[in-house]
């Protein structure tokens, strides 16, 4: 036992004595490639002597009976050692690295103390150990000592102020276009993230600072690092431009790198000359490096400076006591003791809801009084909010007589009056208020002449009139509408139209001729018929151009029909799933193809309709939809046929109706076969749809559809 | 104090005890290794919000996005391509397209024929702006719009675009933009909704809208938006039944609020205290919207304004005007949805009518709000879900031809609230098919809009199965240029 202390004496002793010769020698020596792998080695040995000289140091707090254990001797000794050759090895790397920086030389004196302190406090144990107080007072220089060195070190591997960084995240600092200037906003922050870890403080690699201007003219131990406008001869540049693989390529490849716009942006500025102290607003507006640094600083901008207000916020309990559904008080952010307030809900207002904001006075920024019944006395109150900038009174019972007391408000900046009985000789008083930038005068008494006066000797002011040209736009109504219901009706019905305007004229006709000023009927209350019509309406006003044209059919019921016989089957997408739509007194809905109508293409509709006995007829009524832009067209031909015994078939009458020659809205469309009459029981109806769609159709060539919705015999 | 704290109590009930209890100091220590600035300053992101109040001083109050559904143009609309009339026919560059995905619909195309507009392009207002001759009505307030020329998107078809410009994911089930802005803000008017959300459909080809596209996602319901109808009833199930007067509502909320509060007594679930407070706000509501949905007391120049179908019920005209006047009356975010603005074919035709439904309407809503002194405090949007080939789709006439759908470059304007009036952003190449300057992503648009609301993109999140959300998912820059 005590030879292997001995030996292990021996070997610490000399190890120290190499330390110290390395430390004081450093600058006078090679060091063998061999030797620079161990010396690498150091970021992962300096663990072991952290661990094993903390663990050594607690026994200085333990009991004299524990502390005997011999564990805590080899843990010493364990100690002494890893740190000895840690800062050994820590020596031999500084000398490759050549980096005099002043944090690697704090480093490597704490580090070379911890190293030496350690050794005499494991050789000198015995005699530390007899009084508490030495024991403990080395105890705690070596852990300060680990800390400091720890630090320094830490800085040197992951760049200065890793440990705190997270603490200081940099906050968005916003820069005054005006002031902003080269190397301070544009070219040091750059330097700063992509270079400053290994470049600046106290962390010199290379022998290289990007701190000031001083340090960066100067230059690293490679020479210069930047040439005034010439960018070959420019260090700096020159190891970004070096491919990412290569050794010397800057910053290291497993660094963040500088972004192509970056690197150009430096390249620019030592092509400039690299100034250092100018403002950007001083350079041409041309001149690239003024573009690009703006263009750097877009983000930072202030676009606004933020308001600071003189006055304190208020009492938050006070705010939430006065907010409730119909008065809404809120800070205009988060940090701000401006407010803005609202009311809502005309039937809760009163004088007193304005007169209980006294206690926040002092902080109304905005308030909103927009058709609360707001009077002119109110408005005193107002006018004692001292920093109310934003006014809204539009629809309020304001007077003249009251604009007057707001004339004194220092701050106020933008007052909007829209709707109230205000006249010029209110707005001349209220001028008198030299800080207004904005008033709004729309759906006042207020003309545009009024306003040329006013801004003779109110210059900066802007009055908005609004919209003003209703008298003289022409505009066209719309249509009017049925409100009762169109389409069947037995015996006689009540037809009732209405607009969505008033006072609006509606003239119709019921012959098939579009109603004008001279031609139709001016329509009353209701129109009642007892034969089926089709009505066409258009709505009159003054001051308006006449709408377009509408119509509604009304169809009298006909003879009740049993039973419909489709001799040819609908497409099967288009059969409505019954025969009966055809018979079932309703139209249906114009877009809607598949539910009320049955559709054929492929072959003509031969449809019979069973009246079940034999009835006289003179008439019968198709209906068909039409929407050519969806390919539905009238039918080339339509034949109706009758019969007493579905035997013999009389023709009764053909049509051949013409197609639109354009793409014309989609309709319920209606053809009236009238005949002489005829005695029959059973009605057959040929339809035939278009074979192939006109040259001028989108489906040129293909075969459109014929849709039938309804059949009604007479 | 000691109220709080038996409340407290309460709500910490068995199974949330068990469930902290499982992931307390080991979870605490792994989160913090996890996320750098759990026990920094900021407990977590959604601490760091003070509920219903902005970030920052917001530059708008409420939007009114008008979102015209089925993707229109952009070269027929706001981006002017001369270079597509002189070529037309030629074949599409590959050069150009790039490699650019296509979608069913014209990958099979052997050809892609460019096709200039039909529609002719004037310089308008101070800005010079070129607006196509659809749009007389837009032509006239260009000064105060600013037209984003180079949106892009992700997605090719209707829906994931749709899905993503609402919620910032193409897959569903994310809040909606306006859910996000409900979430942070809150509501300013107590007596309706924050978020409303009216439907319009024009004749043009259309793609269905569904309340997936508005609805409140993982956050709590109070933020799903409110669809008002052209019918009847405007909120379906507002009203009370027939036979019931507001006296006997009255009575029954009461009993319901004493039973829930009991119950809220009992338990201590904060969802509880939510329901009471909801019942009220539905009942509030029943006197606030027929106010609101009343056109009747509208003057003439109104009417004039907006066109007379602002008072057909379902027209977009009718919806504009409705959307002034909620957001008026404190709405924060109104959604508009225009559909039939999908022209694969028959696109002059068609676009003349998608046109003539939106152009004055949209055009009035910004003079009207201009004219209250409202324009200042509300953002309004106007634009599609993409936009549209620079080639013919199907058959080409030069009076007759469509377009399919285009990822890459489309235009859409912003006004009022915080945006630069008069502006043009972003440049796109002369075929009208890249983008040469100054894009603006669909994550973009998202940041800029909460920005301009007051509230940080990256801040604004929620913590859902384990993660956090955002609007911008992981993306976004605030597009500065456009911010006045």
């Amino acid at each position: 036992m005590e030879r292997f202390k001995k030996v292990v004496s021996a070997i610490l002793f000399g190890g120290i004595v190499l330390l110290v010769f390395l430390f004081v020698f450093e600058d006078k020596l090679q060091i063998p490639i061999w030797l620079q792998v161990a010396g690498r080695m150091h970021p992962l040995f300096l663990h072991f002597p952290i661990v094993l000289l903390i663990l050594s140091i607690i026994p200085s707090w333990l009991s004299d009976e524990i502390n005997n254990n011999v564990l805590w001797f080899y843990i010493r000794m364990s100690a002494v050692l890893t740190a000895t050759v840690t800062a050994i090895m820590g020596l031999l790397l500084s000398i490759e690295q050549s980096d005099k920086g002043e944090l690697l030389s704090w480093h490597k004196w704490t580090g070379i103390s911890v190293a030496i302190i350690s050794w005499l406090f494991y050789t000198y144990y015995d005699q530390f150990k007899l009084k508490k107080i030495y024991h403990r007072t080395v105890s705690i220089g070596i852990l300060l000592l680990i800390i400091l060195t720890g630090h320094w070190g830490a800085d040197l591997t992951h760049g200065e102020n890793f440990l705190l960084e997270p603490l200081h995240l940099d906050q968005p600092t916003t820069v005054n276009a005006e002031n902003a200037k080269i190397f301070a906003d544009v070219i040091n922050p750059v330097f700063k993230s992509k270079c400053g870890n290994c470049h600046m403080g106290h962390n010199q690699k290379g022998g290289l600072s990007l701190s000031d201007s001083t340090a960066i003219l100067k230059g690293g131990k490679n020479g210069k690092s930047i040439e005034l406008g010439n960018l070959q001869k420019s260090l700096l540049i020159e190891r970004m431009r070096l491919p990412l693989a290569d050794k010397k390529h800057m910053p290291l490849s497993d660094k963040p790198q500088l972004t192509e716009f970056e690197t150009k942006l430096l390249e620019i500025w030592i092509k400039s000359g690299a100034p250092f102290n100018q403002k950007l607003v001083d350079r041409p507006v041309n001149d690239s490096l003024r573009i690009l640094s703006f263009e750097f600083l877009q983000p930072f901008l202030s676009t606004k400076k933020e308001t600071v207000y003189s006055f304190a916020s208020a009492d938050e309990k006070k705010i939430a006591e006065l907010n409730n559904n119909y008065r809404i008080l809120k800070p205009l952010g988060v940090h701000s003791p401006a407010l803005s307030v609202s009311f809502f809900g005309k039937a809760m207002y009163s004088s007193d809801k304005l007169k209980e904001l006294e206690p926040v006075s002092k902080q109304v920024l905005h308030l909103n009084l927009a058709k609360m019944p707001v009077t002119d006395d109110q408005l005193e109150l107002i006018a004692s909010f001292p920093h109310l900038e934003r006014l809204n009174l539009n629809y309020t019972d304001i007077t003249d007589k009251g604009l007057e007391r707001l004339s004194g408000m220092r701050q106020l900046n933008s007052i909007s009056l829209v709707g109230t009985k205000i006249s010029k000789e209110g707005i001349e008083k209220l001028l008198k208020n030299k800080n207004l930038l904005e008033v709004f005068l729309w759906d006042t008494k207020i003309v545009a002449a009024d306003i040329n006066q006013f801004k003779q000797s109110n210059k900066e002011v802007q009055f908005d009139l609004g919209f003003t040209g209703a008298d003289t736009t022409l505009l066209a109504l719309n249509t009017a509408f049925v409100k009762t219901p169109t389409g069947f009706f037995k015996e006689k019905t009540t037809i009732e139209l209405a607009h969505v305007l008033k006072d609006v004229a509606i003239k119709y006709t019921t012959n098939g001729t579009e109603p004008d000023s001279m031609n139709g009927i001016l329509y009353r209350t209701h129109i009642v018929i007892d034969s089926s019509i089709n009505l066409q309406f258009k709505a009159f006003k003054k001051g308006w151009l006449p709408s377009k044209l509408a119509k509604a059919i009304f169809i009298k019921a006909g003879i009740p029909i049993e039973k419909t016989i489709l001799i040819t089957p609908a497409d099967s997408k288009y059969n409505a799933q019954s025969e009966k739509v055809l018979t079932d007194l309703d139209l249906g809905d114009i877009g809607d193809f598949s539910s009320k109508s049955l559709g054929y293409q492929k072959n003509d509709a031969v449809l019979i309709f069973d009246l079940g006995s034999t009835k006289t007829i003179q008439k019968v009524n198709v209906n068909t939809l039409q929407s050519i832009a969806s390919y539905i067209f009238p039918p080339t031909h339509l034949e109706l046929l009758g019969s007493i015994d579905q035997i013999h078939w009389v023709t009764l009458k053909t049509l051949n109706p013409v197609a639109p020659i354009k793409i014309v809205p989609a309709e319920n469309f209606m053809y009236e076969l009238k005949f002489p009459s005829t005695k029959a029981r059973f009605v057959k109806l040929i339809g035939s749809p278009i074979k192939k769609l006109p040259s001028w159709h989108p489906g040129k060539g293909q075969p459109g559809w014929l849709f039938m919705s309804e059949v009604i015999v007479y | 104090m000691e109220k709080e704290l038996f409340e407290h109590g309460l709500n910490m009930n068995r199974r949330k005890f068990m469930s902290r209890l499982s992931i307390g100091l080991g979870s605490a220590a792994l989160g913090s290794l996890l996320i750098p600035d759990l026990f920094g300053g900021n407990s977590s992101p959604e601490d760091a919000i003070m509920r219903g109040l902005p970030h920052f001083a917001p530059k708008a109050k409420r939007v009114i996005y008008l979102f015209q559904n089925g993707a229109p143009s952009q070269l027929e609309t706001f981006d002017y391509k001369p270079l597509l009339c002189q070529m037309m026919g030629e074949n599409l560059p590959e050069s150009v397209r790039g490699g650019q995905r296509l979608t069913g619909m014209s990958s099979t195309q052997t050809s892609f024929p460019l096709i200039g507009s039909y529609y002719k392009f004037n310089q308008h207002g101070q800005s010079g702006a070129w607006v196509s001759e659809l749009f007389p009505h837009m032509s006239k307030i260009v000064d105060d719009l600013c037209i984003i020329k180079t949106m892009n998107t992700e997605a090719i078809n209707h829906d994931p675009a749709l899905t993503f410009f609402q919620s910032g994911a193409q897959q569903g089930n994310r809040p909606s933009m306006g859910s996000w802005v409900s979430y942070g803000l809150g509501t300013e008017n107590n007596n309706l909704p924050a978020f409303c959300v009216l439907l319009s459909r024009g004749k043009g080809n259309g793609q269905g809208v569904y309340s997936k596209l508005w609805t409140n996602g993982f956050l709590d319901s109070v933020h799903q938006g409110v669809q008002f109808s052209s019918g009847e009833n405007p909120i379906l199930y507002l009203q009370d039944p027939n036979g019931m007067d507001r006296q006997t509502r009255r009575k029954m909320l009461d009993q319901i609020a004493a039973l829930n509060q009991e119950e809220f007594n009992n338990f201590g679930d904060p969802e509880i205290s939510a329901k009471i407070q909801q019942y009220e706000m539905a009942y509030r509501m029943q006197t606030a919207v027929p106010e609101i949905m009343d056109t009747s007391k509208e003057s003439e120049d109104i009417i004039k304004l907006y066109g007379p179908d602002c008072l057909v019920p379902g027209t977009y005209a009718a919806n504009c005007l409705l959307a002034r006047k909620l957001s008026e009356n404190g709405v924060r975010f109104v959604q508009l949805y225009h559909q039939g603005w999908d022209q694969h074919g028959n696109l002059p035709n068609e676009m003349r009518g998608q046109a003539q439904d939106v152009d004055q309407p949209s055009a009035a809503l910004i003079t009207d709000l201009k004219q209250r002194g409202l324009l200042d405090e509300t953002l309004v949007i106007w634009g599609g879900e993409f936009g549209r080939t620079n080639y013919c789709q199907g058959k080409m006439q030069v009076d007759n031809y469509g377009r399919d759908h285009h990822p890459r470059c489309f235009s859409i304007w912003m006004a009022g609230g915080g945006i630069k009036p008069g502006i043009v952003h972003g440049e796109t190449d002369e075929f009208g098919y890249n983008i040469i300057k100054d894009p603006v992503h669909v994550h973009d648009f998202q940041a800029t809009v909460l920005n301009l609301m007051g509230l940080d993109h990256e801040k604004l999140v929620y913590k859902y199965q384990g993660r956090r959300y955002r609007l911008t998912d992981l993306y976004g820059n605030i597009v500065n240029k456009i911010i006045a």
